[in-house]
């Protein structure tokens, strides 16, 4: 078994074929981040799913969480849970273009995270990770995948 | 491709990116470096030690042979000066005579102060350049005479013309904006230092052969340097002549408001390197003009010390022991060195007179003709001709006659002096709370107050010395006030013409001359960096720069480069969907950075980039210069949190491999800190 750093964060611990969406549709920003919402609380039904679409939608008028690459991290903090919860989404289509930036979304990785202090440390972590993971050449690589399990397992062997 | 398109495509991947670094310009404006102390004292001495050239003569001619008394005593009280002029630079880092004033005593004080040190300023060029014209057509007709060549150089007309040409050659330099150089008074100061040990010695010598009889301490004055005077109040009030004595040998005094010039250059600690410049100024104005002043007297034959009187160090030179042939190349070289401090003298009147109307100007109390930038090298050209042509007049004018010139002299460093100490002392009761790092000795607390005994008596002194001339310096009051009420005319009359602009321009401040430079990539310019640590500095906002000033409160140059960081938006961005930010103008910006950076005199490198997103220029602009702290400002729309999560985005996007060390991340505001480490 590896053992990890305590803050260390790596991505393949929170993404399943459960939490893993595969979008060919048009769709907003909104609408994706909300859809990315409903699968974070089917994992933990004690989520309430419009205090957590109301928190990640808030943070989005903050500074920008997409980024050049085409990975956009919609996130917040929350009280009361005691680890990240997430979901993820590939657009192989690539019709969703963030507003703010000018740059064509084509992944989304939306987190929760405690809002405990202690937890900050961790929180940018995850974050700092996923921009190193899902560089442009990466993210290319997952939307050409076809299947949840094969975008599992790519991003389980980059995490590793 | 182009090289520098290549060299961008090296540096910045994702070139077709709107969020990363476009563009690099480094800001090369000189007053982000700094001077140890010693060249700070070689800067302020040649002005002032340039007087040694010429006082003991215009004294000598005023009051008689005892004349190196005089002198000796006022470079005494230079050291009374020196201490004043350390408190003014304690409060006010761009200092000087207009600052101190207004805050002291308002702004119309300020402007007669201003006039008197702007006519102190308008004689010193004419009278280093005639007394080194006279120095050097000195030297000329000894050479003549020497070799036997029958020719003979009338000394005033080749002074006037020797004058009008240095006063041009600076008058062309200053238009074209080519600073002047530290290093370059450094040398001629360690030159003159030189000529100083040889006459010393020389002069031990020659005293020993012959003897010397020291000189008198009787005043013997002329008819013109009683002034209005009548010569029976002396009989009467002893002691009256020995300050119109003084008064005479003040104008050795001049050059010192270049120490308030200078501060701003001063490397940290500054006011500790200030101390220790002024000590230096003190004891090389002491020996070289008191000194050297004092043994032409003894050297010198009285009967025959009247023939040099325009030029006494040369003087001084010819009549020690020894063969002829040696006599004259000490003259020649005293001659040198007079001549390149002199001419050092008239250039930084220049200087310092467009330096002092610029900081006038900047209230707004001038109208806009006069800070009328040139086209082509982006200078106040009107302020520098306006001065420049002053100072041809003045030396036309006095034919050639260093001792008119000197008759004339004093009244501006006088009062400019009585002006600035007053302004002090008064500064001592309205800013008490204020804590300075110097303060002119013997004050007496009481309660909260420091009674201000010792800056008083030197107040009393100047203004006793100022008072006095008044009344035996005829040219000298008659010239100056004119000259001082004419230009209180022009300053009043041009504030009123400017009444709306002066606000505008009060509200929008000091723009500070900012020189750029286009560098092809980061590490064009990241690649100088030679220290063990590297802090990058990311500033925005002119207003919220808490966060650099307590990084250079803590910095230990020795270790640590800094590099101060504006990343400017190419284009209007928004980040989020409802907030828009408008790109701030980085001169402003720029400006109050280099007025941090003189307050603690501290080097930094300051660079501009132009980027969509400041985050991602930080994180490139720290892996480029291999920073292992970055530390910014709090953004008040987003707060540190959310500041620092966009920062580590951005530097995960950017990180390719480990980093051989951890960058620290501190993000300040007043009182408070976050603070992440970057792997």
């Amino acid at each position: 078994m590896n053992s990890e750093p305590e803050d260390k964060t790596s991505i393949s611990n929170f993404i399943n074929t459960n939490n893993v969406l595969i979008v060919k549709e048009n769709i907003s920003k909104n609408n994706l981040i909300e859809k990315l919402v409903e699968i974070l609380c089917k994992q933990d039904t004690s989520l309430d799913k419009n205090n957590i679409l109301q928190l990640v939608l808030k943070r989005e008028e903050g500074i920008s969480t997409t980024l050049d690459t085409g990975l956009s991290i919609p996130h917040a903090r929350f009280e009361g849970i005691d680890n990240f919860k997430c979901a993820f989404a590939i657009l192989p289509n690539a019709a969703l273009k963030d507003e703010g930036n000018d740059i064509d979304i084509k992944a989304m990785f939306l987190f929760v995270s405690p809002a405990r202090s202690d937890f900050f440390k961790k929180h940018l972590n995850l974050l700092s990770n996923l921009s190193q993971t899902f560089q442009s050449q990466f993210i290319s690589d997952i939307i050409s995948l076809n299947s949840e399990q094969e975008i599992f397992e790519k991003i389980a062997s980059k995490s590793s | 491709m182009s090289n520098s398109e290549e060299n961008l495509n090296t540096t910045f991947l994702n070139k077709n990116s709107p969020l990363r670094v476009k563009k690099v310009v480094v800001l090369t404006t000189a007053m982000l470096t700094f001077i140890p102390f010693w060249k700070a004292a070689a800067v302020v001495l040649c002005d002032f030690g340039s007087s040694a050239f010429y006082v003991g003569g215009i004294a000598m001619r005023a009051f008689g042979q005892a004349f190196p008394w005089y002198v000796i005593a006022v470079m005494l009280f230079a050291g009374a000066m020196l201490a004043v002029y350390t408190e003014s630079c304690s409060m006010f880092v761009r200092g000087g005579v207009y600052k101190v004033v207004k805050e002291g005593l308002g702004g119309t004080v300020a402007k007669v102060a201003t006039g008197a040190i702007m006519f102190d300023f308008v004689l010193t060029g004419p009278i280093s350049g005639v007394s080194a014209g006279h120095y050097l057509s000195g030297l000329i007709n000894s050479l003549f005479h020497h070799f036997g060549v029958t020719m003979y150089i009338p000394e005033n007309t080749f002074a006037v013309c020797f004058a009008i040409l240095v006063t041009m050659f600076f008058w062309y330099q200053n238009v074209k904006g080519i600073e002047d150089s530290s290093d370059k008074s450094a040398k001629i100061i360690i030159f003159a230092f030189f000529i100083c040990v040889i006459l010393f010695v020389w002069s031990i010598v020659t005293i020993a052969k012959r003897g010397a009889v020291l000189p008198t301490f009787a005043l013997d004055f002329s008819d013109h340097a009683y002034g209005w005077v009548k010569p029976t109040l002396l009989q009467k009030i002893g002691m009256l002549g020995v300050v119109m004595a003084i008064g005479h040998s003040v104008l050795a005094l001049s050059g010192l408001e270049t120490m308030a010039q200078v501060f701003r250059e001063i490397e940290y600690p500054k006011i500790k390197n200030l101390k220790k410049a002024a000590i230096i100024v003190f004891i090389f104005a002491l020996v070289f003009t008191g000194g050297l002043t004092f043994l032409s007297s003894l050297i010198i034959p009285p009967e025959i010390i009247g023939q040099y009187s325009e030029n006494l160090l040369s003087g001084l030179s010819m009549q020690l022991w020894g063969p002829q042939g040696l006599k004259l190349i000490l003259q020649a070289l005293v001659v040198f060195a007079g001549v390149i401090m002199l001419s050092g003298a008239v250039n930084t009147a220049l200087i310092g007179s467009n330096g002092v109307l610029n900081r006038v100007a900047e209230d707004g109390v001038l109208t806009d003709w006069f800070r009328n930038i040139h086209p082509k090298y982006g200078t106040t050209h009107n302020i520098i001709n306006v001065v420049a042509i002053t100072q041809i007049l003045i030396i036309v004018l006095s034919g050639g006659k260093v001792y008119l010139l000197g008759e004339a002299y004093a009244f501006g460093v006088l009062w400019s002096f009585v002006l600035e100490t007053a302004a002090i002392v008064m500064l001592r009761f309205k800013n008490r709370e204020k804590k300075r790092e110097f303060m002119v000795p013997f004050n007496i607390k009481i309660k909260n107050y420091y009674f201000p005994v010792g800056i008083t008596i030197i107040l009393l002194i100047l203004v006793a010395l100022a008072g006095v001339n008044l009344f035996t310096k005829k040219t000298a009051t008659i010239t100056g006030i004119s000259f001082t009420v004419f230009l209180f005319i022009v300053f009043w009359i041009s504030e009123k013409l400017n009444a709306k602009k002066a606000n505008a321009m009060f509200e929008e401040g000091h723009r500070e001359k900012i020189n750029t430079k286009n560098v092809n990539s980061l590490e064009e310019v990241l690649g100088k960096l030679n220290k063990p640590n590297t802090t990058l500095v990311a500033v925005k906002n002119p207003s919220n720069l808490y966060h650099f000033e307590e990084v250079l409160k803590t910095l230990d140059e020795n270790t640590t480069d800094v590099v101060i960081f504006y990343a400017k938006p190419v284009t209007e961005s928004r980040f989020g969907r409802n907030v828009s930010f408008a790109p701030t103008e980085e001169n402003e910006l720029f400006t109050k950075v280099i007025l941090s950076a003189e307050k603690f005199g501290h080097r930094v490198m300051p660079i501009l980039v132009q980027s969509n997103d400041a985050f991602y220029a930080i994180s490139q602009v720290a892996k480029a210069s291999g920073a292992n702290q970055i530390v910014m400002g709090v953004s008040g729309s987003h707060g540190a949190n959310n500041q620092l999560e966009r920062l580590v985005m951005a530097w995960g996007a950017l990180k390719k491999e480990e980093l051989e060390k951890k960058i620290n991340v501190r993000i300040l505001w007043e009182g408070r800190e976050v603070s992440h480490t970057l792997e």
